[in-house]
């Protein structure tokens, strides 16, 4: 009896103070005991929860490493392939660039189509030498190409065909010294001859000569084009050659000449049209341009 | 060095010269790597092998273009004379003349070359001073960056082929 009153009488206590805590929770002087008293204990507590994730980590460690080994590998591999995807379609998404803008050449030239096939070539090697401008492409007799076919790209006029093996050909760029093309002025359509120097230039001769109160024949910033005309008119009239970007004028000449920048770069070319089946029509090819004089040493490239 | 593997040294070169010079070009210029085995072999071996050289490498340039047939190889065989006399005159062995060499070579070949353009085209193929100097400078400058690349392989090459050297031997 006596020992179950004292339990009662402990319990009582407890709940006492218990209540008394709870009572006294809002005042200020058991707030500042209990944030000290925090204060203490969180760098250690945070030091125990360290240690022991340490610890944790340690032991999971073998297994872990081994899962991320694999999770590298696995993400480099496909870093790999994107990589590969990635540079591919930045190919094909060039190449279909270059095709389009083919295309569209060959739909702004209906003439020529219907005139013939146009083969895409892919150009792979050029001339050995610094002097002389030409490139090989990868059609040949196989795909219908016959020697003096013109070869032009998206931009412009590239050159002829000069020579045709079973499944390639030479072409001599326009810009070979020895090559002559007929070209036209659009503006004042005054005629010359395009022809090619060891260095890459494009030089237009037998300009016409300025008739006082007239417009000038030629002037920088006018655009050149095939005009159809030449000893033997390899090449298909309208096609752009390039852009006047020098007048050399002499009053001690009939004529004048020019500097032409072509369209087309030649460094860099990729793809070609080849223009097969082009004959020029009745009439072409038997005029002369207007400002060439009899017996020029203009020869036909 | 026997025949085949000089052949198929020449066609690399040759090959090298269509394929991969003009990447490495200079607006039209490009480096003249054939010029520059023929002047470097005629340097470290005589003329008479770097004649030979200069002939087949320039035979082979010849089918890859379609001039007509010596508008590389007879180019190549002057300079292939010319740097050979060149090795007969000075030193053989000193650095300086392999770029003296180039030099003059390119300008030989560069002229060479434009003067049979012109027989060919039947009138002059230069219009202008402007002409002969924006091309030549560039091919010279290309040239004289490409020969160290090329001279000492080649030079390496040709004292492996020499075999031993003679010696007095030791006492």
């Amino acid at each position: 009896m006596a020992r179950n009153s004292l339990g009662s009488r402990w319990m009582l206590a407890g709940l006492l103070v218990g209540a008394s805590l709870g009572f006294m929770r809002g005042w200020p002087g058991v707030a500042f005991v209990g944030d000290g008293v925090a204060q203490v204990l969180a760098p250690l507590s945070a030091g125990a929860r360290a240690v022991k994730e340490r610890g944790r980590g340690l032991l999971a460690a073998p297994g872990d490493a081994a899962q991320l080994r694999d999770r590298i590998d696995s993400l480099e591999r496909e870093n790999a392939e994107l990589k590969i995807a990635n540079a591919k379609l930045g190919d094909v998404t060039r190449e279909n660039e270059r095709l389009r803008d083919l295309l569209e050449f060959k739909r702004g030239r209906v003439d020529l189509d219907l005139m013939g096939a146009s083969v895409e070539a892919t150009t792979f090697a050029r001339e050995p030498g610094s002097l002389l401008h030409g490139i090989w492409v990868d059609v040949g007799r196989e795909q219908g190409v016959a020697v003096d076919d013109p070869v032009a790209s998206n931009r412009g006029l590239v050159g002829r065909v000069t020579r045709v093996l079973e499944r390639s050909s030479q072409v001599r760029l326009i810009s070979d010294a020895e090559s002559s093309v007929g070209v036209r002025i659009e503006r004042s359509q005054a005629t010359g001859m395009l022809v090619g120097t060891p260095a890459g230039r494009l030089l237009m001769r037998y300009i016409p000569q300025n008739v006082t109160d007239q417009e000038p024949q030629a002037q920088v910033g006018d655009l050149v084009y095939t005009s159809g005309l030449s000893g033997a008119a390899h090449f298909p009239p309208m096609v752009p050659v390039g852009q006047i970007v020098e007048v050399l004028q002499s009053d001690e000449r009939p004529t004048q000449d020019a500097v032409v920048r072509p369209f087309v770069s030649f460094a860099d070319l990729q793809l070609v049209l080849v223009i097969t089946d082009w004959r020029p029509e009745a009439g072409f090819g038997a005029a002369e341009p207007s400002g060439v004089p009899v017996g020029g040493d203009a020869n036909e490239g | 060095m026997n025949v085949y593997t000089t052949l198929l040294l020449l066609a690399l070169v040759a090959l090298l010269q269509a394929t991969v010079a003009p990447l490495a070009g200079l607006g039209a210029a490009q480096p003249e790597l054939a010029l520059l085995v023929v002047v470097i072999w005629a340097l470290v071996r005589g003329p008479r092998q770097a004649l030979v050289w200069a002939l087949v490498l320039g035979l082979m340039l010849d089918q890859l273009s379609a001039r007509p047939i010596g508008m590389y190889s007879l180019p190549l065989m002057a300079v292939a004379l010319l740097a050979g006399t060149g090795r007969s005159v000075a030193f053989g062995t000193h650095l300086v003349l392999p770029v003296v060499m180039t030099v003059l070579a390119t300008l030989l070949y560069g002229l060479l070359q434009l003067a049979m353009l012109g027989l060919v085209r039947g009138g002059t193929v230069l219009w202008g001073v402007s002409d002969l100097v924006g091309v030549l400078l560039p091919i010279l400058a290309l040239n004289l960056l490409w020969l160290p690349v090329l001279y000492f392989p080649l030079r390496a090459l040709a004292r492996r082929d020499a075999g031993p050297r003679m010696d007095w031997g030791r006492p």
